[in-house]
């Protein structure tokens, strides 16, 4: 399997020769356990210059955010990324952990059925019973292996698994020490790790995390863009990333494009149209940037696979259709009011999109 | 210059205060000159007073309408005052050394005036956000604020100040009148200093390359400037005004955590605990409001901020480190949950400085704080409103004759504020707000100071000395100036409710005098209205009200004589007739006096509602008076109806007369039912041109009849007509259709162009 073929590549592959620059001119103390220095951790996340080398922004939005997450990193507290769906938690957290120790693979995926050992730890049973317990019969979760080497753990999705499995993690974050009775050791933190987790607001939350559990990680909310430009420029820069990767034969949408593309997102997800004289019914769905992202490549795949490479009216409404109706009933009906009362009275430049969408609505 | 030296500060700002005194303290200079105006220096000594309690602002005004002021604010931590304070305790010579109030006043009206020029600042700051990547605050926070006694201080503010200058030049106004002020600043510097003495002089950053480089003001040119009468006194001032947050641009946004600040570098515990002081006092205040907060998340907080702080390479957090350490550590992330207390000690809205009695304020300013206290209202004086609610009555439970009538001399105190524009206390549930028939015991005001409302009472000392005097004659002027009765009768309702009776006989004199004879209907009857309503609840204002009664019954009269011919109207004026019917109907009936005339009153009211010359709404309303009273029986009443709704009267008088009839007393109307049956007939025998006339009427009688009415009238329609009630009912009031809807908009057009093409003329 070469590394040509890997449907995605991790933050630190894909960015190497970023990162290698950025150690290569370090010129700042390093922490212990870190690659590179925060300060050059904070330039791979924002953009920069390294020597003569650009860095290009991964992160796009309020740069204080990003600080207050590696000062975080910095201190004992493990850091919580909290925001709606779509606002670069698991993105931030990955590049985070790529600048600063070079790897983002230690993740526990926290879901419904996730338990206390892939956390922990858990045994090769085979082996187990046939030698009894020994250091090769234990399989080490990514947070022990975090643990030993020094390194961050990523804990993406933690409001999504049990509490009672969450609060394993207690005992971990404040004593920093895994006990294994089985093998009679205890395996202390090396410096270096620390826990970097996200959380989603729109299911149930923060909320389902015990109080002691959350008084143990620094809280940072990762907002929604704020501005129009801010959403676009996240957009394009995704899109062009995106379709190099996956070699799609068209073009990347101009502006103009995006643009449309962001203004529906941005109406239709804060219930009210742009200059704030009309309501809209908002949809089951998030209608994220990520979401929109996706529907651009969506968009473009469909250009290249069936059309003539360029993204066209039917292309966009197909993709359109797709990402804002998620529940027929009712999405359909708030698309429709939104196509009649909004795009339609826009003016010639959205005509062929709406007539697009419209016929795919009806 | 030798022997002078200048030491630029940015106004407001702690650390500057401490690198003065560390300063002062090594020169050892014998003269401290301060910018402020030059006049005010003989204040000086009021600041340095021991029961001083800053904030605290110094006041110039004019003498004379309008009243134009400007306003220098001080907070404990202001350089300038340190100056003050500093040359007071070494018992060396002190003055202000810029441009005198009148000349300032006269420059320009009612700013609070930032010495730096208000303008072109917000330039400077957004081009500072653009090149250091952060907002001012957190900008001058940083690089100033944090680094008193490094040493940097005194330079890093020279280089400040010289390069805002070299921004500015371009801004012609502003850059012009700083120049003017240098000038006369430097005449001021270059008189004090001699061959012996050394001279420190304390001005804003901006200024100090000026004052080095510029030549001095001439006498030629001291006499050219303009000059407008002043006085100046002293107010309590505070933090929330000091802060941005109410738009002083020279303002700082936490003037709390400023003096936080300060205590810490007087104390000499900024490098030691100030982040932790800080933050327990935000911990603090989040307990007081009910969230949990535990000693772990401060000291994660304070760990937090101060890896944010070394980031830039900063000795000690900013304060908007400590806000996003707190924000993260003790917020769950989220600025809301913190706000609250963020504000309350950084702005600290109910906190106001003091200025002790005599100290350099007008005698308004003291009566009123006088009166205050006696009266036991000096907790209200804070910039959070509260309400108070009093009762007038005599209490029976107090012995002492003066407290057993606070309440209502309290009322009398805020009720004279009233009159005089300070808006101390806004009345919520008063008589002053028009509603005259309330109990007249009880009241519910709202207490609120501001700076306004000091500058308000510092105005109202052009009136009186005192509260009480400037209120009586604030009343006499509007006694002397008002032309219609009614006018007259408002004065002396104002000074009923102030308590002072010469006043309000003066005001009655005036009323008396102002012919009753050219006097319109509407004026007569809300002069009575306000008597009456002073005669019936006066007591509880202590008021012998017997004076009123021939006033009173001669309006009355005046009245009755005049009503007939006032009901000849136009549509526009019906309505202020038909209200009077009804005020001086209540009246005839509540005053003693007036009530054993209550058979003339019924007689006018009959002979109104039968002729058919007046207004028909006039002589409906008199009708609807007549059954209110029991006077007219139902016959009378179905003739009167019939007669007015016949056909050969035009629809508009017949529903005018019906809308008049209407106004009053519903309830009677709608139980009888033969009125409906006589209404019912009358538009079935309609055509159909009359048909839609009446529509658009008679809608306007019955739109102020409420949903319920709507239905019940429905109802007896349904059951004249001998169809099932509720279907009926239903059937009725549903809403129009857009048909429906147009032709009467058409008709109603239609109507109201005949009144245009109406040839005047013609007649």
């Amino acid at each position: 399997m070469s590394s040509e073929n890997i449907l995605r590549k991790s933050a630190e592959l894909l960015f190497q020769e970023e990162i290698d620059t950025l150690i290569k001119n370090e010129k700042d103390p390093i922490p212990a356990g870190w690659k590179m220095s925060p300060k050059s951790v904070l330039t791979y996340i924002i953009g920069g210059k390294s020597g003569k080398t650009e860095i290009t922004p991964k992160y796009i939005g309020n740069k204080r955010i990003v600080e207050v997450a590696i000062a975080t990193l910095l201190t004992d507290r493990a850091l919580l990324l909290i925001g709606e769906p779509g606002t670069a938690k698991s993105w931030l957290s990955e590049h985070l952990s790529a600048a600063i120790n070079g790897d983002s693979t230690k993740v526990v995926q926290g879901t419904a059925g996730t338990s206390e050992e892939q956390i922990r730890y858990s045994w090769n049973y085979a082996m187990l019973i046939a030698q009894g317990p020994s250091a090769d019969a234990m399989v080490k979760s990514p947070i022990y292996r975090a643990m030993e080497s020094g390194t961050i753990a990523r804990f993406e999705e933690i409001s999504r698994c049990a509490s009672e499995v969450q609060d394993a993690l207690i005992s971990i974050l404040s004593e920093k020490r895994i006990a294994v009775p089985e093998l009679n050791i205890e395996v202390p933190a090396q410096r270096g790790f620390n826990i970097i987790a996200t959380a989603n607001t729109r299911d149930k939350g923060v909320n389902a995390m015990s109080a002691a559990l959350k008084r143990r990680f620094n809280i940072i909310v990762l907002p929604t863009p704020n501005d129009k430009s801010t959403e676009m420029e996240i957009i394009k820069k995704r899109v062009t990333q995106l379709s190099a990767l996956n070699t799609v034969n068209a073009s990347i949408p101009n502006a103009d494009i995006i643009e449309k593309v962001a203004t529906i997102f941005r109406e239709i997800r804060n219930g009210v149209t742009e200059d704030g004289t009309m309501k809209i019914k908002q949809t089951s769905g998030v209608l994220s940037t990520a979401e929109a992202i996706s529907l651009l490549s969506n968009s473009m795949a469909l250009a290249g696979s069936f059309g003539n490479g360029e993204i066209s009216a039917d292309d966009l409404a197909a993709s359109l259709q797709g990402a804002i109706v998620k529940d027929e009933e009712k999405d359909a009906v708030s698309w429709t009011e939104y196509l009649e009362n909004v795009m339609k009275k826009r003016g010639s430049e959205w005509m062929p999109l709406y007539k697009a969408c419209k016929a795919l609505n009806d | 210059m030798s022997n002078v030296e200048i030491f630029g500060i940015a106004h407001h700002s702690p650390t500057g205060a401490f690198e003065l005194l560390r300063r002062l303290d090594e020169v050892n200079p014998d003269v401290v000159l301060v910018e402020g105006p030059e006049d005010l220096t003989n204040m000086m000594k009021w600041l340095c007073n021991k029961d001083i309690r800053f904030p605290i602002a110094l006041m110039s005004y004019t003498q004379t309408q309008p009243v134009q002021s400007i306003l220098y604010p001080f907070a404990s931590y202001s350089p300038e005052v340190q100056a003050i304070l500093w040359a007071h305790k070494n018992n060396k010579e002190c003055a202000f050394m810029d441009l005198p109030t009148s000349v300032f006043l006269a420059f320009d009206n009612n700013r609070i005036y930032d010495q730096d020029g208000q303008e072109s600042r917000f330039d400077v700051y957004k081009e500072l956000e653009k090149v250091s990547g952060e907002k001012y605050e957190d900008y001058w926070d940083r690089n100033f604020e944090t680094i008193a006694g490094t040493g940097k201080y005194q330079e890093a503010i020279k280089v400040l100040g010289k390069e805002l200058r070299l921004l500015e030049e371009n801004d012609t106004y502003s850059f012009s009148r700083n120049l003017i002020r240098e000038a006369y600043m430097k005449r001021v510097i270059l008189c004090k200093t001699t061959e012996d003495k050394k001279v420190f002089c304390v001005c804003g950053a901006y200024h100090v390359s000026g004052l080095e480089t510029n030549e001095p003001m001439t006498d030629d040119e001291v006499n050219k400037l303009p000059r407008l009468e002043s006085s100046s006194t002293l107010m309590p001032y505070t933090y929330y005004r000091l802060s941005r947050l109410s738009g002083y641009g020279a303002g700082n946004k936490a003037p709390g955590y400023y003096d936080m600040l300060w205590q810490a570098l007087n104390d000499n515990t900024l490098n030691e605990n100030f982040t932790e002081r800080y933050l327990v006092a935000v911990a603090d205040e989040q307990r007081k409001s009910g969230h949990i907060v535990s000693s772990a998340e401060v000291i994660d907080a304070d760990l937090l901020a101060k890896t944010l702080a070394s980031f830039r390479a900063n000795r000690i957090p900013s304060l908007t480190d400590m806000h996003d350490a707190a924000i993260s550590a003790m917020g769950h992330g989220n600025e809301s949950e913190l706000v609250e207390s963020f504000l309350r000690i950084e702005v600290k809205g109910d906190h106001i400085g003091s200025v002790p009695e005599g100290m350099g304020t007008t005698s308004v300013q003291e009566d009123f704080n006088n009166q205050l206290e006696l009266l036991r209202l000096d907790k209200y004086r804070n910039e959070v409103a509260e309400e108070l609610a009093l009762d007038l009555r005599e209490k029976n439970t107090v012995k002492d004759e003066e407290k057993a009538l606070i309440d209502l001399r309290r009322s009398f105190f805020l009720c004279r504020l009233y009159v005089l524009g300070i808006h101390f206390a806004k009345p919520l549930q008063t008589a002053l707000n028009g509603s005259t028939h309330m109990k007249g015991w009880s009241e519910r005001w709202s207490l609120q100071w501001t700076t306004n409302v000091e500058i308000e009472i510092i105005e109202s000392s052009l009136l009186g000395d005192s509260i009480l005097s400037a209120t009586s004659n604030k009343l006499r002027e509007m006694a002397d100036a008002a032309v219609s009765i009614d006018e007259a009768a408002r004065v002396f309702h104002l000074a009923f409710m102030c308590g002072i009776p010469e006043t309000s006989v003066y005001a009655l004199n005036a009323l008396s005098n102002i012919a009753v004879d050219g006097a319109a209907i509407s004026s007569i009857a809300n002069t009575a209205d306000i008597l009456s309503t002073i005669i019936k609840f006066g007591s509880v204002r202590k008021y012998d009200s017997s004076i009123l009664i021939p006033l009173l019954e001669k309006l009355y009269l005046r009245y009755i004589l005049t009503l007939e011919g006032a009901c000849v109207c136009s549509d526009d004026g019906v309505g202020q007739v038909v209200n009077s019917m009804n005020i001086m109907s209540n009246v005839q009936l509540s005053i003693d006096s007036l009530a054993e005339q209550g058979d003339t009153f019924v007689k006018l009211m009959s002979r109104i509602s039968t002729r058919d010359d007046l207004h028909p709404k006039c002589s409906g309303y008199a009708m609807a008076l007549l059954v209110e009273r029991g006077e007219a029986d139902e016959t009378l009443l179905l003739t009167e109806l019939s007669r007015r709704l016949s056909p050969g009267m035009p629809v508009d008088l017949g529903s005018a007369w019906f809308e008049g009839l209407a106004s009053k007393n519903r309830y009677s109307l709608i139980t009888r039912l033969a009125i409906w049956r006589c209404m019912s007939d009358y538009v079935e025998n309609l055509d159909e041109e009359e048909f839609m006339r009446a529509v658009v009427c008679l809608r306007r009688a019955l739109c102020d009849f409420t949903a319920g009415e709507k239905s019940e009238i429905a109802e007896n329609l349904g059951e004249i007509w001998g169809l099932n009630k509720q279907q009926a009912a239903t059937a009725i009031v549903r809403t129009l259709t857009e048909e429906e809807q147009t032709a009467i908009a058409e008709q109603t057009k239609k109507m109201s162009d005949e009144l245009d093409e109406f040839d005047f003329d013609d007649i």
